[in-house]
């Protein structure tokens, strides 16, 4: 019995850690799909989306809402910045070689992680957790904290959120189509760098989110996006690039793995995903889920 | 791309920029300071480092995100061999060698498969694999305590003394560099870069040729981190991560991937502005990454890129 509630609460760390892959993963793995975009300075945003949720909510600690709050500015505020990058920066990128935009979008990095350096400093930093977050969540003998649940429901939700969007929508529709049939939208008229446009907005607005459930999860660091880049990256493999449910599935399979080889294996636990990705790539390069061949 | 042209600044003038260029550096030896002396030490290590990646992605076209592995895998086997098991230095040597290129040749069976972002992508994730066995194989390696105390035969301890060592074992890599790529071997490697179907259809063993390329950049870092262990004194499994290995690629680039001397000058660039730039600011960083686009956006050739195109101007 011991032994099976072990399991069972790692089962839901292991959840909750595919929860948070997942959020980090989905916009990179979905702008490579939609754009053949590989933003290595994804983390670096993740990073400084946890930092702008620090500011606001450190406005506006006064209020109970804070959190809530500054998550929904911070997301604004993202956005804008991700406008303002695509407009200065990757709209420069698109036609390039792959190694241009791997170097490019690398330089980012550097400068994003020694700007947030200037402006946040190399402190550690706390962001205070709304009253309903500071509880926990009973559930038949088993505890599990409403920081974690929340991060899992909001996992779902956006997985949710982002399968209408993609499966119901208009834009949806335009942005598989230009995962899958770039040439042919393109001479249907559609402005194919206004999609790219919203397709990399959109990627800054889900690691935004990523960000900002951090910080109710851990603390705001320098190098916070270092510790989850590699993982990110072989979930993405391992889901298959630009499969949003594909993403989906390897962020629990990835989650569920780590939190169980804890239990079983600790020592083994960091380097088996790595060791996963890596049979993926050998046996099939595309993914789980992704597109046969694709040329990228 | 252009392919052998682009070995010589000016054509057939690479015997003299060789010869100026070493008896440039041994002069320096004479009249630098130790400060200056180990700063010239670290160019020369990290030189060796960016050919390794040049030889990869200049020349057969294969982004790797992965040197650092093969660094610290030459860096700690010479250093266990070294202080572990008391073997003679020029033994250890020859361990430290072994091992980066083993490691290379195993993990080159499963990249060499692969091409473009997934060659990359498999490339971090060997050189993260290897950090964390470094990182969690404690009572070899000592984790994240790394191997202190390595000094090499004490003739070598002095920096002047170490830093002639150094030279001569690069120059010595540097030469083999040259005959690689200058071989017909070499040739093929940018044949492959180049249009790797047709290079199958001419019948150029395509799988064949990238591993062995991989295991001869393999232990191209391998010999870097063995000149670099004695050098700190000290090696840590950092050496493996993806920071570590983003390195030579920026040097590199800085140098430009397809002239001979690119990883060289590439490398000397980059180490004197670290020096001179971390002497007045801590936003190292910043600065790179501001040059990083310059290079990328403004001049595609780095910095030999930018001397050949003046020199072609001022000839015409």
């Amino acid at each position: 019995m011991d032994f099976l509630n072990l399991v069972g609460n790692q089962v839901f760390s292991g959840l909750v850690r595919g929860a948070l892959y997942f959020l980090v993963t989905s916009g990179l793995s979905l702008l490579f799909g939609v754009v053949g975009v590989l933003n290595m300075a994804h983390f670096s945003l993740y990073m400084i989306a946890s930092y702008v949720t620090w500011s606001f909510s450190n406005l506006l600690q006064d209020y109970a809402f804070s959190f809530w709050a500054a998550s929904i500015l911070s997301a604004l505020v993202m956005c804008g910045f991700a406008w303002i990058i695509e407009r200065l920066i990757i709209k420069h990128v698109y036609e390039r070689a792959l190694p241009d935009q791997l170097f490019i979008t690398f330089a980012m990095v550097y400068v994003f992680e020694d700007l947030t350096k200037i402006f946040w400093g190399s402190l550690p930093l706390v962001v205070k957790k709304p009253d309903i977050l500071a509880k926990s969540l009973d559930l038949g003998g088993h505890s599990f904290p409403m920081t974690n649940v929340f991060v899992v429901v909001l996992g779902i939700a956006i997985g949710l959120g982002l399968w209408v969007l993609l499966a119901k929508t208009r834009i949806g529709r335009i942005l598989r189509a230009a995962y899958s049939h770039k040439e042919m939208i393109t001479a249907l008229g559609v402005p194919i760098h206004r999609v790219y446009a919203i397709m990399f907005i959109l990627s800054v607005l889900l690691v935004s989110i990523a960000g900002s459930a951090w910080t109710m999860m851990g603390i705001v660091e320098q190098g916070q996006g270092h510790s989850i880049l590699i993982e990110s990256f072989c979930v993405m493999v391992i889901g298959g690039m630009g499969s949003l449910v594909g993403t989906a599935l390897s962020s629990v399979l990835c989650g569920m793995t780590y939190a169980l080889a804890i239990l079983f294996i600790p020592k083994m636990a960091p380097p088996l995903i790595f060791f996963l990705a890596g049979v993926i790539l050998l046996i099939r390069p595309w993914g789980l889920m992704g597109k046969v061949g694709r040329p990228h | 791309m252009p392919g052998l042209q682009l070995f010589d600044l000016v054509r057939g003038s690479n015997w003299r920029i060789f010869a100026c260029g070493w008896f440039l550096l041994i002069i320096l030896g004479l009249l630098l300071n130790d400060f200056w002396i180990n700063i010239a030490t670290e160019a020369l290590i990290m030189s060796l480092f960016t050919i390794s990646f040049s030889l990869l992605f200049g020349y057969t076209g294969l982004l790797s995100f992965g040197q650092g592995a093969f660094l610290a895998v030459g860096a700690y086997g010479f250093s266990l061999a070294l202080v572990r098991f008391n073997i003679p230095f020029p033994l250890c040597l020859a361990i430290g060698l072994a091992a980066s290129g083993l490691w290379a040749w195993i993990t080159g069976f499963i990249c060499v498969s692969l091409r473009g972002i997934y060659f990359a992508i498999m490339t971090v994730v060997v050189t993260q694999s290897t950090f964390y066995i470094i990182f969690q194989w404690y009572d070899f390696t000592g984790g994240d305590n790394g191997i202190q105390g390595i000094f090499p035969p004490k003739i070598l301890c002095t920096p002047l003394y170490y830093y002639y060592f150094t030279l001569v074992v690069v120059t010595g890599a540097f030469f083999i560099f040259y005959r690689i790529i200058s071989s017909p071997f070499g040739l093929s490697l940018m044949c492959i870069r180049e249009n790797a179907t047709r290079c199958l259809f001419v019948g150029v063993k395509v799988r064949r040729h990238i591993h062995k390329a991989f295991v001869m950049s393999g232990l191209f870092a391998g010999l870097a981190g063995i000149l670099l262990a004695p050098f700190t004194r000290f090696v840590a499994p950092q050496m493996a991560d993806w920071l570590s290995s983003s390195n030579p690629l920026f040097m590199g680039i800085l140098g430009g991937v397809t002239n001979i001397w690119g990883p060289v000058l590439g490398a000397i660039a980059w180490v004197c502005l670290d020096a001179f730039v971390t002497g007045f600011t801590e936003h190292w960083p910043l600065i790179i990454g501001v040059i990083l686009f310059v290079i990328i956006f403004f001049m595609p050739g780095g910095l030999t890129g930018l001397i050949g195109a003046w020199l072609k101007k001022s000839k015409a």
